[in-house]
């Protein structure tokens, strides 16, 4: 799943915002002192595509919502529970298996489970609020770090660290499915 | 990749990877304390150790870990970042000195001995410009304690910016691009290396007229333009030449994100600047009768301009409209007489007016980030606290992060510090004009927003790869002075307050950096923010003691160390704070920089607390940075998404991501040999 796309709506919102910006600062630019009837302008016009940024949003969210509220977060957590799954094989095996293949196991699962969680941040915060997002992602994070010691270790032909930080890396994204 | 070792422990924290990173360290704080003073900017340590990481741990000692090398450069990075917060700041008082210098009876009548201006008289005694050891000792605890506080005030931000928002930190993902670089594949290593021999190239063919004299080709900084569309000098297309390659670099690895940085650019440089200058809201408007005149009827224009020039000069104000009021007058200037006025005019509107607003607006959007992100930062420490109960039970690892015992008591040793250094700078001036109150209330108002600051600057690096770090000492000056009032102690507390939040900000910034390229190859926060807390504080006293050297042979502000940053907040001093007995134009541009403060931050509150994702942050930092750093770093990221779209996200991964970390990497490198080149130039007798 990719970041949350803007609608055509937040699109035209954002320029309004960009619009009331320019306005106030032009306002503020001014010799002696700011125009503040001009800044007040800006604001406003910046606090209405604000407004409308917002209600564009709530109809796009409203309208995925009709199919599936909870998606975002579904979403995020069959990423999670593949990452556990992919990790802990990859542990089964790590006691015998090339340390290329470590490295590259760990490295396929931050690219393909982690980074596409955290590539939903704005799906997610936008149906569920960023604190939905952050408890799951805080767990998942630490257990991507210890993947991508894993890596390192792999690389550096230290299997006794890899296969500890596989542990470890289970032990946090194991946190991550029992958030949220 | 390596072959299987012995099961030894896993190569960290060591003694190797450690001392390596002391020596690149002060080595390159020695060089780049030099360079910054001379050019005005400094290059991060991290990639360049990282580099030499590899030739001495792996190369030379056989042993070396992906994550030892990683402690290598955090400390590397820990001393050297820490030369710029003393460079933009602590020659200020040296030019104070100097100024007192050209005021005084005995050095004017020394110099009408010797034949010279009271100018060349000063520019060839250094010891003019000597300053009390004690301003020294209190601007040595001032660093320190910016050094102590600047790490400890962001580590509890290192979940929230780098695991849950995620920022991109362009030189962090650099380095770690470096540290991972043998293990990463014959394909990503390669494009590195492209990157690093042709960035090296190029900056040194860029760089190499600065420091060679004589050299067939010109030094080249910007590429303008405007100037080949014949369009007025205030409306600014400059492409950065020095220096591009990493602009460049940092765009193409933030990539999509960095979009945004373009809006805040045409808003602040295509938009307010022209409009400044077009509708004459200037302090004069018989600036633009010049420019008018300038075109058709250079006379005329000189006629305006040499009445004009006297009543700035009566004024005390317009000091550099003056000057190239007298250039036109004399012929003496290197473009059309329209230009030459256009250039100053849109520079006048840039610095007075376009940069404060994205200074306020810098300010208003990290309040608001504050605001927005509080529950998640408290919800970030309580996991802090969570994890160190949970982790460290077995195996070894201990906790995560820092234990927050050691980091309250580490705030509070540096609160104190701080204290005592505004003390010490005090009872340097030899007044008691601010007594003990007033020094802890300065130092609680510089405290608080030196943690502000630090969030700021830790932002706009992740996002951008920039930090606004003179622009964080400015505000400081204001609020101390504003808080103090601007006596002779009083601007000595400002400054001491000063040296602090610009050595804690960059400390901060650089330890997110550090803590990014630790994520990626897995490291140990805990580690790497321990390691960074025992080396932060040499780092200042090397650039210190460097300093106080050059300053026994070269008088600051003069050629060849002309401490551009220094100048800079030396004069915004003197406009934010004018003496009470300034000029009545001095003080209403004081009024209304403060008043442009303001609007900003107002601006990029409502941005930011409206649409959030530290929106209002972005914009501001694009209004505040030259056009030529935001035009070349939105190429950056717009050859990102072409790439993206023509070769896929993979290509961009494999060769475009390893290709602009080397860009990143060969300006740092090129940057030390040239500052190598010119310090044996220096020591050989050229100046």
């Amino acid at each position: 799943m990719e970041a949350a796309k803007k609608s055509a709506g937040e699109h035209a919102a954002s320029w309004v915002q960009y619009l009331g910006m320019t306005v106030a600062m032009l306002g503020g630019a001014t010799w002696p002192a700011p125009k503040w009837s001009i800044v007040a302008v800006g604001i406003l016009i910046l606090c209405a595509g604000i407004l409308w940024a917002r209600r564009a949003r709530a109809s796009t969210t409203a309208q995925s919502a009709e199919g599936a509220r909870e998606k975002p977060l579904d979403y995020a957590r069959q990423r999670v529970t593949e990452a556990l799954e992919r990790t802990r094989a990859l542990r089964a095996t790590a006691e015998s298996a090339e340390l290329t293949a470590i490295a590259a196991g760990a490295e396929a699962i931050v690219r393909e489970c982690v980074e596409a969680v955290a590539k939903a941040q704005e799906a997610i915060a936008a149906a569920h609020g960023f604190n939905a997002y952050a408890e799951i992602m805080t767990p998942f994070a630490a257990g991507e770090r210890w993947l991508n010691r894993a890596w390192s270790a792999a690389s550096d032909g230290h299997r006794g660290e890899a296969t500890h930080s596989l542990d470890r890396a289970i032990e946090h994204i194991e946190r991550a499915t029992r958030a949220g | 990749m390596s072959s299987e070792t012995p099961e030894a422990p896993y190569r960290e924290i060591t003694f190797a990877g450690v001392a390596l990173g002391v020596v690149v360290g002060v080595v390159m704080t020695v060089s780049f304390t030099y360079a910054g003073l001379k050019l005005g900017f400094t290059v991060p340590a991290s990639m360049v150790s990282a580099m030499l990481g590899w030739g001495v741990l792996r190369g030379l000692l056989k042993k070396g870990s992906i994550v030892e090398n990683n402690i290598n450069q955090t400390v590397a990075a820990a001393i050297n970042v820490s030369s710029a917060g003393v460079i933009f700041t602590v020659p200020v008082l040296y030019l104070f000195q100097a100024e007192r210098a050209r005021g005084a009876a005995s050095v004017a009548a020394s110099a009408q001995r010797a034949g010279q201006s009271i100018e060349q008289y000063v520019a060839s005694h250094p010891e003019l410009q000597s300053i009390d050891p004690k301003f020294l000792w209190a601007m040595a605890g001032a660093s320190v304690a910016g050094a102590l506080l600047g790490v400890l005030f962001i580590i509890p931000s290192r979940k929230q910016m780098i695991e849950l928002e995620r920022l991109v930190f362009p030189t962090g993902v650099a380095t770690a691009t470096i540290l991972k670089a043998s293990a990463s594949g014959a394909r990503r290593a390669r494009m590195l290396m492209w990157g690093i021999v042709s960035s090296v190239l190029f900056a040194t063919f860029v760089g190499l007229p600065g420091v060679v004299k004589g050299l067939p080709w010109p030094a080249i900084e910007d590429f303008s333009i405007s100037e080949r569309l014949h369009l007025p000098a205030w409306f600014a297309i400059t492409i950065a030449v020095s220096g591009g390659l990493t602009s460049i670099g940092g765009g193409y690895i933030t990539g999509r994100a960095g979009l945004v940085l373009m809006v805040g650019a045409v808003i602040g440089h295509w938009i307010v600047t022209p409009a400044v200058v077009t509708q004459g809201w200037l302090p004069d408007r018989a600036w633009l009768d010049v420019v008018a005149r300038a075109g058709s009827d250079v006379d005329a224009a000189r006629t305006v301009l040499s009445a004009h020039g006297e009543h700035c000069r009566a004024a005390n104000t317009c000091a550099e409209l003056v000057a190239v009021g007298q250039q036109l007058a004399s012929g003496a200037h290197g473009h059309a007489p329209r230009e030459t006025a256009n250039t100053v005019l849109g520079a006048w509107a840039y610095r007075n007016v376009t940069r404060p607003l994205g200074v306020g607006m810098l300010l208003g959007g990290s309040i608001a980030s504050v605001i927005l992100t509080a529950p998640v930062l408290l919800a970030a420490i309580k996991s802090v606290r969570r994890a160190r109960a949970q982790s460290g039970s077995k195996k070894g690892d201990g906790p995560e992060e820092l234990d927050p015992k050691l980091m309250y008591t580490g705030v509070a040793t540096g609160f104190v510090i701080l204290v005592f250094a505004a003390w010490m700078g005090v009872r340097a001036v030899g007044t008691d004009s601010i007594g003990v109150g007033s020094i802890l209330l300065a130092s609680a108002i510089a405290t608080a927003w030196m943690w502000l600051a630090n969030i700021i600057v830790s932002i706009t690096t992740g996002k951008t790869d920039n930090s606004p770090l003179s622009g964080m000492a400015l505000i400081t000056i204001l609020l101390i002075l504003t808080a103090l009032g601007r006596s002779e102690a009083g601007v000595m507390v400002a400054m001491v307050m000063a040296v602090a939040v610009c050595v804690a900000t960059g400390q901060g910034s650089d330890m997110m950096q550090d803590l990014k390229t630790g994520h990626l190859v897995g490291a140990l926060p805990r580690r790497q923010q321990l390691t960074q807390l025992v080396v932060a504080w040499v780092g200042p006293l090397v650039s210190l003691v460097t300093l106080f050297i050059l300053a026994k042979k070269f008088v600051l502000g003069n050629d060849p160390l002309t401490a551009p940053q220094a100048q800079a907040i030396k004069a915004a001093i003197e406009l934010l704070a004018p003496a009470p007995d300034a000029s009545v134009a001095q003080q209403a541009l004081a009024e209304a920089t403060r008043l442009r403060y303001a609007v900003g931050a107002a601006v990029g509150l409502t941005l930011t607390l409206g649409v959030g994702g530290g929106l209002g942050v972005v914009l501001g930092l694009s209004m505040y940075l030259p056009m030529s750093v935001t035009l070349t770093y939105f190429i950056g990221c717009v050859i990102t998404v072409l790439t993206e779209k023509r070769f896929g996200k993979e290509w961009v991964e494999e060769r475009g991501v390893p290709l602009a970390a080397g860009w990143l990497v060969g300006e740092g490198l090129a940057q030390v040999v040239l500052v190598g080149v010119d310090l044996a130039r220096v020591a050989a007798g050229g100046r």
